[in-house]
């Protein structure tokens, strides 16, 4: 830990920064509740028509347990990319602003998405978020492998470097869910269920 | 490091009043999102109105767009000036505090600015907001220059006049934002593209 670059003042700790991330993580995740919306009735007709109000919730309750689960996702990998980082510079930095804006959008797209799930336009803005949050976290752990003079000394490149294809995942579902999308929106969205298959399958053959 | 003044049992820590500061930040950052309003469509009609209501929505996305950025490089800024503050005194207290207040107005003139981004007071309330914000920052650096027995290191005067300069841009920015409101309201959002190039300016030319 070099004392020189702990004191200038143009670096960023990232303690500070951590627990930004992670506050914009927590009050996304909870805007997600959002966008499952109970059309408004009188009391006099919700007796009866709850339940069937309430059955017209299911897909907007199925997408926001799917973007909590990937939101908790992408907020691991993040905890797992910082756990090697010494030092937060410029990029790192720009890569953290840029995958907060994207973050910070997700509760917006899944509302769209659970909202209109027979409409392709509002199905592809999800998948193309998730796509862009997914690709940032790759481009993060790229540039943190071919740039490890930020990360601790521990840093070992030969098994760090074979996490490429874990990080590729959720981009490549996201890809097939845009895919999918163009034949049919609703059944797209279950593109995100094939992830817990993957990471089975490649924990059972081995690949970590 | 004088225990009489960290011992004093009204003496708020660096720590708190940062963790305050973050977390309000964060919040109203992700509060942002929820500019993004689409009045309920009939399933019926959505395949054909939504894709033109997500364009109409261009003028609230770029408002957020700048909104976003322009949250995130206070929060940068304020983590610059914070890096030499040692003892919080109650003006420090103060001064936070009033930044605290026009961050959290943030999300609402954001999006009264996108909605209304042709109405000259609605476009002139966001640039008031981003006005007074830059000027508090500017009073907050302002004061830790000229209050030496607050801070762990003197801040040299070198840093002191870059740091000042630093502090101008966001006044001056929203100022002819505010003045190009009179011509365009939607235009005069444009002004703060000139930030990244300002800053860019100042760094090649005028450091030593």
């Amino acid at each position: 830990m070099s004392g020189l670059e702990q004191d200038n003042p143009h670096r960023i700790s990232k303690g500070r920064l951590e627990t930004m991330v992670d506050t914009i993580f927590a009050f996304a995740m909870t805007l997600l509740m959002f966008g499952i919306a109970v059309p408004e009735s009188s009391v006099s007709q919700t007796a009866a028509d709850l339940s069937a109000d309430l059955v017209k919730l299911i897909p907007q309750f199925v997408l926001f347990v799917i973007a909590f689960l990937v939101l908790a996702l992408f907020w691991i990998e993040h905890h797992r990319q910082f756990h090697h980082i010494r030092i937060v510079d410029p990029t790192i930095l720009r890569f953290n602003i840029a995958i907060l804006i994207f973050i910070v959008l997700i509760p917006f797209t899944t509302d769209m998405a659970g909202a209109y799930d027979r409409v392709r336009i509002a199905v592809l803005l999800f998948h193309v978020n998730i796509l862009i949050v997914g690709a940032l976290f790759l481009g993060q752990w790229m540039y943190i492998c071919r740039c490890h003079h930020i990360c601790d000394t521990d840093f070992d490149i030969a098994i760090e470097g074979k996490r490429f294809r874990l990080l590729a995942t959720i981009p490549s579902v996201a890809f097939l869910g845009i895919l999918v999308a163009f034949f049919s929106p609703p059944y797209s969205l279950s593109a995100y269920l094939l992830v817990p298959f993957i990471v089975i399958i490649r924990r059972l053959t081995g690949n970590k | 490091m004088s225990g009489q003044e960290t011992t004093d049992k009204y003496h708020l820590s660096k720590n708190r009043l940062e963790a305050l500061f973050d977390g309000i930040f964060a919040f109203a950052m992700t509060l942002l999102v929820t500019s993004f309003i689409i009045q309920p469509i009939p399933a019926s009609d959505a395949g054909v109105e939504l894709p033109a209501r997500i364009a109409a929505m261009q003028p609230e996305f770029i408002s957020f767009l700048i909104a976003f950025f322009v949250l995130a490089s206070f929060w940068l800024a304020h983590h610059r000036q914070f890096h030499f503050v040692r003892i919080i005194d109650p003006a420090i207290v103060r001064i936070t505090l009033f930044i605290l207040a026009f961050t959290v107005l943030m999300p609402f003139t954001t999006n009264v600015s996108g909605d209304y981004s042709g109405v000259q007071v609605a476009v002139d309330l966001f640039h008031a907001n981003l006005f007074i914000l830059g000027v508090l920052f500017l009073i907050h650096w302002w004061y830790l220059v000229n209050n030496p027995g607050l801070t762990s290191v003197e801040i040299s005067k070198q840093d002191a006049v870059y740091g000042m300069r630093r502090a101008l841009v966001m006044p001056f920015v929203s100022f002819l934002g505010f003045a190009c409101s009179f011509a365009s309201p939607s235009w005069s959002m444009a002004v703060y593209l000139l930030i990244p190039l300002v800053f860019f300016i100042n760094r090649r030319y005028f450091t030593a």
